[in-house]
């Protein structure tokens, strides 16, 4: 049984027909790349999957729990799905620890020792133990972004959403993030991540999800994808940002 | 062990507060009987005039410190509702500061003193015979000032609290949802800590306006400062004297409550980065 199984699920914002009929499912352990145009619907697609943007017609199950209106179906998903944003947002008036463990402790109701221990470990595994103490405002983007992703990381998640996590890092911050995120997907996490990084694509992704105009037009192995695309808006958007 | 050290420091600095307080206002006695000296009143009733504005002074201050606790609960409350999705929470609120904002304070004063006891007769009916006073005498000429003032201050607080609270970035709210936080958590673990710093200095701007509104109470015969005045100038008739001490002690305490703004915004700037 697929951990994401979204059926004929459709959104419009006002007029605008932002999802259009998106059947999509991903395996347990499944890393799939989101590509597409700015405006193709792929930071919506992902954002429908914790109910961070509500949907108007379809079906989303996650890991067996059916997105409705009941808050306590959406309460139980989002605990099982981290997201990082393109913008961080991390609390800017708590340290790094309090970020990670604030969800755990508040959430959860892990006692502060279990939540600062796990904390730790996290921090470690992004590479950024020795900055426990600091606030995000002290913090470079390419270290904010990896404390992101330890805080999303410590409420145990089965899923990690990931939209845009390096588009607004200055260049020479976006390898350590996605070594990060590169490390991840090696531990075997379902990663569902939209981003323009090619070579992670290449690299990580089990899967190539090419969206444009509310739809998934192509979707295949990233060589496949890559190399040989089906589509001619994919081809043509490939070769705009492949040079 | 941490809060115990707040603990002991809470009580130190409440100690601290009210032997300040007394001081304080033991010098503002002691100023106005010098004061009055040298503008050479009866020197024989220079102690009680000084002694009437003090208490004068010290209504004043209690009245604003009570209201504006209460007016801050009421703000809260008020403001956050006017935010919610939820017609039976967001109406009200709308209601309350539309109502409010709309009218003035002076007549919301003679309300709460001379309509409110009518109003709230019928409902003495059933408390009296639990031992409750008459409504006469529980809506003094203070506590009816005290209501009208909270209610009127909660209202404006209530607008500063919904801009700062809108002021808190989307992205905010989303990264806290996300992580499976409930809205009420939402509020009171990011939203509300980091609205704080935005709207702790448009609410001691309240607080201080509050201070000076207070004077209005006079008209309900409360004897706060302004009130104070007017009696020593119907013994004195020397309004030039008396208003020029009415207005100083009203600047010195509108001065004290100043720094104390400054003192904390400058603490809370230290505390934490900036949003």
């Amino acid at each position: 049984m697929p951990i994401i199984e979204m059926r004929k699920v459709n959104k419009w914002f006002g007029a605008l027909h932002v999802l259009k009929n998106i059947d999509l499912q991903v395996e347990k352990g499944e890393v799939v790349v989101v590509i597409g145009p700015s405006g193709s619907g792929k930071s919506t697609l992902i954002r429908t999957i914790n109910a961070l943007e509500p949907i108007q017609k379809g079906q989303i199950v996650v890991d067996g729990i059916e997105l409705g209106r009941n808050p306590r179906q959406v309460d139980a998903v989002r605990k099982e799905v981290g997201m990082v944003f393109q913008s961080f947002n991390l609390f800017p008036h708590m340290t790094v620890l309090e970020n990670v463990t604030l969800a755990p402790r508040v959430v959860r109701k892990w006692p502060r020792e279990k939540a600062e221990k796990i904390a730790h470990e996290l921090l470690e595994r992004v590479d950024i133990s020795d900055q426990a103490e600091k606030y995000p405002a002290q913090l470079s983007g390419g270290q904010q972004q990896r404390v992101a992703i330890a805080r999303a990381l410590a409420m145990q998640p089965k899923i990690m959403l990931f939209d845009e996590p390096t588009s607004a890092l200055d260049p020479e911050m976006v390898g350590e993030v996605l070594d990060a995120m590169k490390e991840l997907a090696r531990s075997g996490m379902t990663m569902l991540v939209v981003t323009h990084e090619m070579g992670f694509a290449r690299e990580v992704a089990d899967r190539v999800i090419f969206m444009d105009m509310g739809e998934i037009l192509e979707e295949g192995e990233p060589d496949q994808v890559f190399s040989s695309p089906r589509h001619e808006r994919t081809q043509a958007f490939l070769a705009r940002i492949i040079h | 062990m941490k809060s115990l050290k707040l603990l002991a420091l809470t009580v130190l600095m409440l100690a601290l507060l009210a032997a300040g307080y007394i001081l304080f206002f033991d010098g503002v006695e002691l100023a106005l009987k010098w004061y009055f000296l040298a503008v050479h009143f009866t020197a024989s009733k220079v102690p009680h005039f000084a002694h009437n504005l003090r208490l004068g002074a010290e209504i004043t201050i209690k009245l604003t410190v009570i209201s504006s606790l209460v007016g801050l609960a009421l703000g809260l409350v008020a403001g956050i509702s006017r935010l919610s999705q939820n017609p039976f929470f967001r109406l009200p609120a709308q209601f309350y500061i539309w109502v409010i904002r709309g009218t003035p304070l002076l007549v919301q004063i003679l309300f709460a003193y001379n309509a409110l006891p009518f109003l709230l007769e019928p409902l003495w009916k059933y408390l009296q015979p639990l031992g409750v006073p008459p409504i006469q005498d529980v809506l003094t000429p203070y506590w009816a000032a005290f209501i009208a003032l909270s209610v009127n201050v909660g209202a404006y607080n209530a607008e500063v609290i919904r801009a700062g609270i809108q002021a808190i970035a989307k992205g905010q709210w989303e990264a806290a949802m996300s992580l499976g936080m409930k809205p009420f958590q939402v509020m009171r673990y990011i939203i509300v800590p980091q609205a704080i710093k935005i709207v702790v200095p448009p609410l001691v701007n309240n607080v201080i306006a509050l201070l000076k509104d207070s004077s209005l109470a006079s008209v309900i015969t409360l004897l706060e400062l302004v009130h104070q005045g007017q009696r020593i100038i119907s013994i004195t008739f020397r309004p030039v004297e008396v208003y020029v001490a009415v207005a100083a002690v009203y600047l010195v305490l509108t001065t004290v409550l100043t720094f104390f703004t400054d003192w904390l915004e400058r603490n809370m700037s230290k505390s934490g980065a900036a949003v």
